[in-house]
């Protein structure tokens, strides 16, 4: 008797289980399309006359494109590039510091006007968010210390721990790496610099990293530098552009205009520089 | 280390912001869950069974998830545009709640029924005599179980990072960026949230030793 | 307010808990002034009793007059019909995060509005009146169990109820505080108040009881005189009650 019903009862709890996980599953499914916020009407399909006032949405984690300095403001390569292409234009930027997975989302809700942080164009990102002209370009590299002398398909084949970047464009390389039958484990972290911390602490053997972050890490901090060799490259040139709303051209055409016309003048080599990115 | 110590003003600046959302949220799950308390204990079945469900949500969906849920879903649905720290305290209050409804329900129930009994004997209506003389004694049985609520919301506050909510802990991460030092600035955030955990702590102790009456203890 | 007049009346009052008919069919009158007691053994109803006739439990059949009024049902404000009855409860029940003084007053502030120190001063009163004015500012828990319910009969005694309930009110205490409590009730009984009380207390019983009913099986099988029901009852099951409950008497003077 007491065997029926502890059969009866866990019945039960796996039917509540699967039960909550359907229901869960098919209400978002199904609301999701209903509550996602609707597309703000463009707002700036127009050029934004002098004087409006711009959200710049940016992760404070990504130094040297974007950070905070000891006051709380937002410093950075992007910020002061964002700024130039405000004063241009007249515009009043607010620096919005935002968490990095939501940060899209914000802008489609229009929490934000644009994102500017180290954002790669890829072609995903394409389809949602319509990017300005490129102004940075960097590769993917596999990054390893001078100690580990494998080479890069051993390394890859290791079946050890590859560290990345957690929804950066190096943890989508991971993933293609790991698809193309590659064996090792991905070991996501929250930025680069922890990455690059797995690595030094042995938690990892090698770090995909991309050169935007590389080069000025290295450039800042030539000891930690000094442990690194680069193994190889990994696909080809990407570049950083700046994400708009679909439908907001007035505001992402002034943005490609502006980047186009600093990119021209010594100014944007003494910025990189400053950066040292 | 010196660059660290030049943001270290920035960091706890965010201590405001961790006190508003404690603040916000152990009040509002105060009201919640005193009146889901009441409820459980005195209400019908068909309320009860409604409140059981409300807890039972609140406590099963862990925080981030109840975020997200409620940044990105609940609020656009029905048409309230609430910024990441007002979104924030209201999910906190709103899970506080369902904890607290389960602290109060159980001093409550730790004292019989007897003192409502004697209050309506008296006659006092069923209402008055809950608030007269079920409460205060509930109240104060509550106090220690309170004090583990408080430590629990100074933790939970900081969940509200995936919001971007400028608390202590993302002001953490971006100095811990600005500065790369990925684990100095952690250690002193460490240290600021075991203050306030035992400051707090020590505040309602204090007020549990003013406002103790001898013998007042709920029946075992 | 004429003596004789009917204070309480109950009519076949019957009460079934968990398929046992706890009252099956008890009917009585109390006039102003008379002191009733019932006796029985356990389980025969008698708290149950007590309970439905200030609905605090709600009889299955039968109804309850208070001063003339029907209070059974709802029929009325049944939380004014409970300003007129004073209970106490075996267990005291008293407030234990208020101090003997505030216990006695508090109803007087909530239920009858009346000003703070009004209440104040008519509580002092009625402490007096049990003999514990010095222990006013005690709370519940640094009283003995006596004291604790001469507070609870100060507290009901405040109300100016018409009528007294009394549940059992020693049976919950040491022996030797039976007696401090019995004295005020004893008191009481000689002021006149109108007082039902459920007790084993048989001396007291005889020395101020106008009328005892002996309920047993939910029903009265005796009421009379104390003489006639202790002495000469003529149903074996009171009989037996009686004599068991003098054995013991006698056994715990010897």
């Amino acid at each position: 008797m007491s065997e029926k019903k502890s059969r009866r009862g866990f019945l039960k709890t796996a039917g509540v289980g699967v039960g909550g996980l359907v229901v869960g599953a098919l209400a978002g499914t199904a609301v999701a399309p209903l509550i996602a916020p609707p597309p703000p009407k463009a707002k700036w399909a127009d050029l934004p006359p002098s004087g409006s006032t711009i959200i710049h949405g940016m992760d404070a984690a990504y130094p040297p494109f974007t950070q905070i300095d000891p006051s709380g403001n937002a410093v950075g390569f992007d910020v002061d590039v964002v700024n130039l292409i405000a004063n241009k234009y007249g515009w009043q930027i607010v620096h919005k510091p935002w968490d990095w997975s939501a940060i899209i989302t914000a802008v489609q809700s229009g929490d934000l006007d644009f994102v500017a942080s180290g954002m790669t164009d890829t072609a995903a990102r394409s389809e949602i968010v319509w990017f300005s002209v490129p102004y940075y370009s960097y590769i993917h590299q596999l990054l390893a210390l001078v100690t580990e002398t494998r080479s890069r398909d051993d390394i890859l084949n290791s079946g050890g721990f590859i560290a990345c970047q957690t929804g950066a464009t190096s943890d989508e390389w991971a993933t293609k790496l790991l698809a193309k039958g590659y064996k090792f484990q991905k070991l996501g972290l929250d930025s680069y610099e922890l990455a690059f911390k797995a690595v030094t602490d042995g938690r990892a053997v090698a770090v995909i990293s991309d050169s935007a972050f590389t080069g000025p890490l290295f450039k800042t901090q030539p000891d930690v530098a000094a442990k690194f060799r680069v193994v190889s490259t990994i696909g080809g040139d990407a570049t950083y552009g700046y994400a708009t709303r679909p439908g907001d051209y007035g505001l992402r055409n002034a943005i490609s205009h502006a980047l186009e016309d600093i990119m021209a003048t010594t100014d944007w080599q003494d910025l990189r520089d400053k950066w040292s990115v | 280390m010196a660059a660290f110590a030049e943001f270290l003003p920035y960091i706890l600046s965010g201590v405001v912001w961790t006190l508003g959302l404690v603040a916000g949220g152990i009040g509002i799950g105060f009201v919640i869950g005193l009146l889901m308390s009441i409820g459980q204990i005195y209400g019908g079945e068909d309320i009860k069974a409604i409140l059981h469900a409300y807890v039972w949500f609140f406590r099963s969906i862990p925080l981030i998830v109840l975020l997200f849920l409620f940044y990105f879903g609940v609020f656009p649905a029905t048409g309230f545009k609430l910024d990441p720290l007002a979104c924030s305290i209201v999910v906190l209050g709103l899970r506080s709640g369902a904890y607290q409804s389960q602290i109060f329900r159980g001093a409550i129930l730790s004292l019989g029924d007897t003192q409502l009994l004697a209050a309506r004997a008296l006659g006092m209506s069923k209402l008055r005599g809950i608030f007269h003389i079920v409460l205060p004694q509930a109240l104060r049985i509550s106090l220690p179980g309170w004090s583990n609520e408080y430590a629990t919301m100074i933790k939970d506050s900081a969940i509200t990072f995936t919001l971007g909510v400028l608390e202590i802990l993302t002001r953490t991460r971006y100095v811990a960026m600005a500065t790369h030092q990925p684990l100095i600035p952690y250690f002193f955030a460490g240290g600021l949230f075991i203050v306030l955990t035992y400051a707090g702590s020590k505040i309602v102790n204090t007020v549990y030793e003013r406002t103790k009456i001898p013998g007042l203890v709920g029946r075992l | 307010m004429a003596d004789g007049e009917v204070v309480l009346k109950v009519e076949d009052l019957e009460k079934t808990y968990a398929g046992n008919k706890v009252l099956n069919g008890v009917s009585f009158e109390i006039d102003r002034g008379q002191i009733k007691v019932i006796c029985g053994p356990s389980g025969s109803g008698k708290s149950t009793l007590l309970r439905c006739l200030n609905l605090l439990t709600h009889p299955d059949k039968g109804r309850v007059w208070l001063e003339g009024k029907e209070i059974t049902h709802e029929v009325g404000d049944v939380n004014k019909a409970r300003q007129k009855i004073g209970f106490v409860f075996q267990e005291f029940n008293l407030f234990n995060h208020l101090t003997a003084l505030k216990n006695v007053s508090i109803a007087l502030e909530i239920v009858k509005k009346m000003k703070k120190d009004e209440a104040r001063d008519l509580a002092l009163k009625e402490l007096g009146r049990v003999n514990l004015a010095d222990d006013a500012h005690k709370y519940p828990a640094e009283l003995s169990g006596g004291q604790k319910q001469r507070v609870a009969i100060a507290r009901a005694l405040a109300m100016n109820p018409v009528i007294m309930f009394y549940d059992e009110p020693t049976s919950a205490l040491d022996p030797h505080l039976i007696g401090e409590v019995l004295d005020v009730m004893k008191k009481l009984a000689q002021e006149k108040l109108t007082s039902l009380v459920v007790t084993h207390e048989i001396g007291f019983a005889r020395s101020v009881a106008d009328e005892i009913m002996f309920m047993g099986d939910g029903k009265i099988l005796e009421r009379g005189p104390p003489n006639q029901v202790i002495e000469n009852s003529k149903h074996e099951v009171v009989q037996k009650f009686f004599k068991r409950i003098n054995e013991l008497y006698r056994r715990n003077e010897a």
